[in-house]
C-alpha cells in the first residue's frame, strides 16, 4: 500500500511538473512561422534614412507554391553602429511582367519578439515569369524604397512525386527481397553444415 | 543592456517539430520511471539522478532549438556554434546518462514492448544493424566525420539558406553524436563488450585534434569562411570577421575542453574503480590469512 502510495505520489509531481514547463514555455513561446534564413536578394542597400536587406525562399520560386519574403530594416548612427527598426511599416509591392497594371501590396508582419527589426510575408505566386518586388519601409526617420527583381518558374509537375512515391515503393521491396534471400540462404548453410557433419563420430 | 544578452533574455518560440518529440520522449520516459520504481524504489535503472539527467537533456535541446539561440544562430556564427555545442557536448552524453532505452521501454505499451525487445534481443536485422553501427570506430567516425563535413563553407551556407537542410543539419549532429556518446557512457541497449576506461578515455581524447584544427581553422581565417554571415545586419556590435574568430575559438576550445573534462571523469572513475578493487584484495587477503591462521590455532589445540 505504501509503495503504491508513493509511487502514486511521484507520477503525480512528474506530471505537474511536465504540465508546469509546457506552461512555461507556452506562455513565454509563440508559434515560429520560419527560424531565419534564405537566399539573399539585397543586403545593406541604403532607401531613404534605412539600410534594407531581403531574403527569399523557397529556392526558386513557382507559380501556384507560396513565396516566403524576410526583410530587415535598419539604421547606422553617426559612429556607424547598426541599429534595427522595430517600428518600421513594410509594404511588399509585387508585380509579374506579364501584368505590369496588377500590382499586389502586402504588409509585412514582424518575425518575432527576439528578431527585432525583421519583418516577413507569404505570398502564393499565381503566374510564373519574371516578377519585380518592391520593398517600402516607413517609420519615424522617414521612407526608403528599394526593389529587386525574382524569375517565377512555371509550376512542378506533380509527376515529381509519383516518381518519389513509386521509388520509395521499389527500394523498400528491394530491401524485403534482399533479407528474405540472406535469411534464406542462412538457413540453407545451416542445414548444409548439419548435414556434412554429423553430431556423434561414428565408430567402427 | 548589451543588444545580445537582452535578445538571448527574449521569449522562446514554439517549434512543433521539436516539441511534439521532446513531449513524447518525455512523457515516454516519466511513465516508465514511474512504472520501474513501482516495482522498486532502490534500482539503479530508473533513480532519481538519471531522471534529472535525462530531463536536463531534453530540456538542452529545448533550449538549443526553440530559445533565442536558435534565432541568434542565424545572424551570429557564434552563436551558432554555441547552438550545435550543446546539442552535440550537453544534450546527447545527458540524455544516455539518463538510461532512456530501459526506462522507456518501460513506458511502452506491453505488445510494444515485446516487440521492441524482441527485435532487440533476438538474431534480427535490428540488432544486427545496431551492433554493426555501434561498434566504437563506427561510432567515432560517423560522428567526426558528420560533425567536420557540416563545417564544410557550402554546405554550412546551405544549411543556412534553406530551413530543411538547417534541421537536417541538427538533427544529424545530434543522432550521430548520441552514436559517439554510446559506447564512452555504455548505455543500454549494450550490443558490445564494454570498452575499458583507458580505450574511452583514448576515444574521447581522438576527437580533440580534427576538432581543434577545423576550430582553429576558423578562428584564424583571414577572410569570412562562411559567407552568410555577410550578408546579415551586424546587429550585435562585431563584425562578420571578429564573430567567426568567437565562433571558431567556441568550436576549437569549448569541444577540446570538454573532451579533455571527460577524459579526466573517466580517469576518476578509473582510479576509484581500482582503488576498490585493491581494498576488496587487501580484505579477501585479511579474511584469508585469518581464517588460516584460526586454523592452525585450532590444529594445534587439537595436538595440544
Amino acid at each position: 500500500m505504501t509503495r503504491r502510495y508513493y509511487s502514486g505520489r511521484q507520477a503525480r509531481w512528474i506530471a505537474l511538473l511536465l504540465v508546469l514547463v509546457w506552461l512555461m514555455i507556452a506562455a513565454n513561446g509563440r508559434p515560429a512561422a520560419a527560424h531565419g534564413g534564405g537566399t539573399p536578394q539585397i543586403v545593406d542597400v541604403p532607401a531613404g534614412p534605412y539600410r534594407l536587406f531581403a531574403w527569399t525562399t523557397p529556392d526558386p520560386w513557382r507559380a501556384g507554391e507560396v513565396a516566403h519574403i524576410t526583410v530587415a530594416v535598419t539604421r547606422v548612427d553617426a559612429a556607424g553602429q547598426v541599429f534595427p527598426v522595430a517600428d518600421a511599416q513594410v509594404t511588399i509591392r509585387l508585380a509579374s511582367e506579364m501584368q505590369p497594371e496588377q500590382i499586389v501590396a502586402l504588409s509585412a508582419q514582424p518575425v518575432s519578439a527576439v528578431a527585432t527589426g525583421f519583418y516577413e510575408l507569404d505570398y502564393k505566386l499565381p503566374s510564373d515569369g519574371l516578377w519585380r518586388i518592391e520593398v517600402e519601409a516607413r517609420g519615424a526617420e522617414g521612407v526608403g524604397v528599394v526593389a529587386f527583381a525574382m524569375e517565377v518558374e512555371p509550376a512542378a509537375s506533380s509527376l515529381r512525386w509519383f516518381w518519389f512515391v513509386g521509388a520509395l515503393a521499389a527500394a523498400s521491396v528491394a530491401f524485403g527481397l534482399l533479407l528474405a534471400r540472406r535469411r534464406r540462404s542462412s538457413q540453407e548453410q545451416t542445414v548444409a553444415r548439419r548435414t556434412a557433419q554429423p553430431s556423434l563420430p561414428i565408430k567402427g | 543592456m548589451h543588444p545580445l544578452l537582452r535578445a538571448l533574455l527574449g521569449p522562446w518560440e514554439l517549434r512543433w517539430e521539436v516539441l511534439i518529440p521532446l513531449v513524447f520522449f518525455g512523457s515516454l520516459y516519466a511513465l516508465g520511471w514511474v512504472r520501474l520504481r513501482r516495482q522498486s524504489r532502490t534500482q539503479k535503472v530508473a533513480s532519481q539522478w538519471r531522471l534529472t539527467m535525462y530531463y536536463l537533456g531534453l530540456g538542452s535541446i529545448a533550449l538549443a532549438l526553440m530559445s533565442p539561440i536558435d534565432w541568434l544562430g542565424t545572424q551570429l556564427l557564434t552563436m551558432h556554434m554555441v547552438q550545435h555545442k550543446i546539442l552535440v557536448m550537453v544534450s546527447a552524453p545527458l540524455i544516455w546518462l539518463g538510461n532512456p532505452y530501459p526506462v522507456a521501454l518501460w513506458g511502452l505499451p506491453l505488445p510494444v514492448r515485446r516487440a521492441l525487445t524482441a527485435g532487440i534481443a533476438g538474431d534480427t536485422w535490428l540488432r544486427s544493424s545496431l551492433k554493426a553501427l555501434g561498434q566504437p570506430a563506427i561510432c567515432w567516425l560517423v560522428f567526426t566525420f558528420t560533425y567536420l563535413a557540416w563545417h564544410d563553407p557550402f554546405l554550412y551556407d546551405l544549411a543556412l539558406r534553406v530551413e530543411w537542410v538547417h534541421n537536417l543539419e541538427h538533427l544529424t549532429f545530434f543522432l550521430t553524436a548520441m552514436l559517439f556518446w554510446w559506447p564512452v557512457v555504455n548505455g543500454a541497449p549494450r550490443l558490445h563488450k564494454s570498452m575499458p576506461y583507458w580505450g574511452r578515455i583514448l576515444f574521447v581524447l581522438a576527437f580533440v585534434p580534427p576538432n581543434a584544427i577545423a576550430g582553429f581553422a576558423i578562428a584564424n581565417s583571414p577572410e569570412v569562411i562562411y559567407t552568410y554571415y555577410t550578408t546579415v545586419p551586424r546587429l550585435y556590435g562585431m563584425s562578420a570577421l571578429e564573430d567567426q574568430m568567437i565562433g571558431g575559438a567556441v568550436m576549437w576550445v569549448w569541444s577540446s575542453e570538454m573532451m579533455i573534462d571527460v577524459a579526466v571523469i573517466m580517469l576518476g572513475v578509473m582510479s576509484l574503480k581500482e582503488r576498490k578493487r585493491k581494498q576488496k584484495q587487501v580484505e579477501a587477503a585479511k579474511v584469508a590469512q585469518k581464517t588460516l591462521s584460526e586454523r592452525r590455532l585450532d590444529r594445534v589445540e587439537v595436538i595440544g
